[in-house]
C-alpha cells in the first residue's frame, strides 16, 4: 500500500461541548467549520474538499451543506461511520490531497443532542438493531457491551477494579483539558465501585454520556500547510478493516488484530516507541481490547497492563510505567458527541503534537497512535481503524 | 423563538411518561414484520436458504453466504448455549423503565446449534427458582419465540427441558415473564 507522505493535519478544533442543546448538527457543524478555518488562516474560498461526519442530519447531507454554507468543493464526503469515523477521514482525505482531487479539505464532525434524542436514534440505529437487539429491553449500546464485558470478565479474571484505572486516569486527564464535560468533578475509586449499576457489570462511571458537539481539522499538502505558517502532523501510516472477523461468537477483538504488524511497520516504529496513545473509549473494555489487539499487551494482559501502568497525560501517577492514554479525558469523561466522537482522539493528537494542548500537555510528544472502532450493530463493533501521527521531519 | 425559549419549550416534554399502558417497542422492518408472522403460532421458525442448507438471523433480504434470495421461512429446533447473559438496570424504552424499576431485566446471547447467534429475552425463573442471574457460560438451553403485547413475535431463551410444545406452555412463560401484559403506570390521578 502507498504511504501517506506529503500530507498534513492541522487545525484541530472541538467546539461547543454541551449535555443537551437545542441546536441542530448543521449549527455545529458549521460553527466548528468556521473554528477550523479561522485557527489555521484559511478563507472559506479556499476550501475545495469538504467531508462531514453526523448522525444527527436528518434529512441533510454534505451536499446540502454545502448550499448552506455557500462554499464549492470540488470533492465531498461523509462517514457516518461513528468511533472510526475519524481514521476513515483522515485516510479518505489524504489520499484526495495526494492525487490533487482537492487541495484544502474540511473534516468536520457535529452532532446535536436535543432531549430525548439519544432514545430514538439507538432505536433506529439499523436495520438489525429495530429487528433484533432493540426490543429485548431497549437498553441501547449498553446491552451489547454489557455482553461483551460480561464475557471479556469471565474469560479473562477482568475486574471492575481494573477498569476502574482506565475511567480514573482518564478523569485526571480531564481536570487538565477544559472543553470536558466531566472536567470540573474528580472521581475517586470509592465513587467509581459505588456508581450506580446499569447493566450487567457495566456500572455508570463505565458509561459515555452522549452529548452535543463539533470536532473538526484540515488537511491538505505539506507544502501548503508550511506556507499557511501553521504547526501540522504527518501520517505515519492509517490501517482499516470493516466487520473483521464475522465467525467469533462474541467480539473479544477487532479488526487490529489483522493490521497492526503493517501499521508499525510502515511507521517504523514500535508500540514501545508510541509517546501518547487515544484509544475509542466508549466502555473501559473496548480500550483494553485496542491495548491488546495493538500490541501494548499480550490477549486478556490488559488488566495487568492497567494495573502496573500510569496512564495520566503528566506521569505524575505513582505506577512505574508510564503511557499517556486518552490525554483529554476520552469520552468517557470528556462526553461523546454523536458521531463527531470518532474525531476526539484524532483532534486531541493533533494538538498534542502541534504544540497546541494547554493544560494537558504531554511533554515531548513526537509520535501519537489513534485507534478508532465504530458502529454497534446488533451484536458487536463493525468498523476498526488505527494510525499513526508524527511531527514532521524538519 | 430565543434559545433559551425553546430549550423551555422542548424540556417540557422531557419528563416520565405519562401513558397508563406501556408496550415493547412494536417498530420493525419489514423484514421483522415477516419473522414476526412467520412465527405465530410456531416454536420456532428462522430463515432458511435452501441453496446453502443454513440458518442466518436477523432476517435479511439475501443470503449471507451466497448473496441468493431463495429464503424461506423453516422451522429451527432451537437449542444452543449461552454465549453471553446480562441484566438490564436501565432502559430508553418506557415499557422496560417500569419493568426494571421493579427488577432488573435479563437478556442474553445464544449460539443456535443450527448457527445463528441471536439475541434474546432470558427467562431466568425456570433456571434457579427466579433467584439467579448467572447462567453460566455455555449452559445448554433451548429458544423459542412467542409475542408479545404489542403482538411482534419476540425470542426467549429458557432451559433444555422447560417444555415449549404447546402454545399454552409458551403463552405461561411469557406471562411470567411480564412481557404479556402491558406495563402500568403506578399510582393513579
Amino acid at each position: 500500500m502507498k504511504n501517506y507522505d506529503g500530507v498534513a493535519l492541522l487545525s484541530p478544533v472541538s467546539f461547543g461541548y454541551s449535555r443537551q442543546s437545542a441546536r441542530s448538527a448543521a449549527w455545529f457543524i458549521g460553527r466548528t467549520f468556521q473554528s477550523v478555518i479561522d485557527n489555521a488562516g484559511v478563507k472559506k474560498e479556499d476550501v475545495d474538499g469538504f467531508a462531514v461526519t453526523s448522525f444527527s442530519l436528518g434529512s441533510d447531507s454534505v451536499v446540502t451543506l454545502t448550499q448552506q454554507f455557500q462554499i464549492t468543493p470540488r470533492w465531498i464526503e461523509q462517514f457516518p461511520f461513528g468511533g472510526a469515523s475519524g481514521i476513515i477521514a483522515l485516510r479518505r482525505a489524504a489520499r484526495a490531497i495526494q492525487c490533487g482531487d482537492a487541495e484544502i479539505i474540511a473534516c468536520i464532525g457535529g452532532d446535536a443532542a436535543a432531549h430525548r434524542s439519544f432514545e430514538h436514534q439507538a432505536s433506529i440505529f439499523s436495520g438489525f438493531t429495530i429487528d433484533a437487539s432493540f426490543p429485548y429491553g431497549a437498553g441501547g449500546p449498553n446491552t451489547a457491551f454489557s455482553l461483551i464485558t460480561q464475557n471479556y470478565m469471565e474469560k479473562y479474571g477482568t475486574t471492575r477494579e481494573d477498569f476502574a484505572r482506565i475511567s480514573l486516569d482518564q478523569r485526571y486527564n480531564a481536570n487538565h483539558y477544559s472543553p470536558a464535560l466531566l472536567g470540573h468533578k474528580t472521581l475517586s475509586l470509592n465513587e467509581y465501585m459505588k456508581a450506580r449499576q446499569i447493566a450487567g457489570p457495566l456500572h455508570l462511571f463505565d458509561c459515555v454520556m452522549p452529548c452535543a458537539g463539533g470536532e473538526g481539522f484540515l488537511v491538505m499538502s505539506e507544502d501548503r500547510a508550511r506556507h499557511l505558517k501553521q504547526p501540522y502532523c504527518v501520517i505515519r501510516s492509517a490501517q482499516e478493516l470493516h466487520n473483521a472477523h464475522p465467525t467469533d461468537e462474541i467480539q473479544l477483538r477487532g479488526g487490529w488484530t489483522e493490521f497492526a504488524e503493517a501499521l508499525y511497520d510502515t511507521a517504523e516504529v514500535g508500540p514501545d516507541e508510541i509517546d501518547l496513545v487515544q484509544t475509542y473509549d466508549d466502555y473501559p473494555v473496548i480500550s483494553m481490547l485496542q491495548l491488546e489487539d495493538l500490541g501494548f499487551c499480550k490477549k486478556g494482559d490488559a488488566r495487568v497492563f492497567v494495573q502496573e501502568t500510569d496512564m495520566r497525560f503528566d506521569g505524575s501517577g505513582t505506577l512505574s510505567k508510564k503511557l499517556p492514554h486518552n490525554t483529554n479525558g476520552g469520552q468517557l469523561s470528556a462526553g461523546q458527541a454523536g458521531a463527531a466522537a470518532g474525531y476526539l482522539g484524532l483532534n486531541e493528537t493533533l494538538r498534542q503534537l502541534t504544540d497546541k494542548a494547554v493544560n494537558n500537555s504531554v511533554p515531548r510528544a513526537k509520535v501519537g497512535l489513534i485507534s478508532g472502532f465504530g458502529m454497534i450493530n446488533y451484536d458487536r463493533g463493525l468498523c476498526s481503524g488505527a494510525a499513526i501521527l508524527a511531527r514532521p521531519k524538519i | 423563538m430565543t434559545t433559551n425559549e425553546l430549550m423551555k419549550s422542548r424540556l417540557k416534554y422531557n419528563r416520565p411518561s405519562l401513558r397508563a399502558r406501556a408496550r415493547p417497542p412494536k417498530n420493525r422492518t419489514p423484514l421483522g414484520e415477516a419473522f414476526s408472522a412467520a412465527n405465530l403460532g410456531r416454536s420456532l421458525k428462522l430463515q432458511y436458504c435452501i441453496d446453502c442448507n443454513r440458518f442466518q438471523y436477523p432476517s435479511q433480504e439475501v443470503c449471507q453466504a451466497c448473496l441468493k434470495d431463495n429464503l424461506v421461512w423453516r422451522e429451527a429446533v432451537g437449542t444452543g448455549h449461552i454465549i453471553s447473559q446480562t441484566a438490564l438496570f436501565h432502559s430508553l424504552w418506557e415499557f422496560f423503565k417500569r419493568r426494571t424499576s421493579q427488577k432488573p431485566w435479563p437478556v442474553a446471547t445464544v449460539a443456535l446449534d443450527q448457527g445463528p447467534i441471536v439475541f434474546t429475552h432470558l427467562d431466568v425463573e425456570a433456571f434457579d427458582d427466579g433467584k439467579m442471574l448467572h447462567v453460566s457460560e455455555k449452559t445448554q438451553v433451548k429458544v423459542f419465540s412467542h409475542y408479545d403485547c404489542s403482538m411482534r413475535s419476540i425470542l426467549i431463551t429458557t432451559t433444555k427441558e422447560t417444555d415449549t410444545q404447546t402454545r399454552e406452555t409458551r403463552q405461561q412463560i411469557v406471562a411470567r415473564m411480564g412481557l404479556s401484559k402491558p406495563a402500568f403506570r403506578d399510582g393513579g390521578i
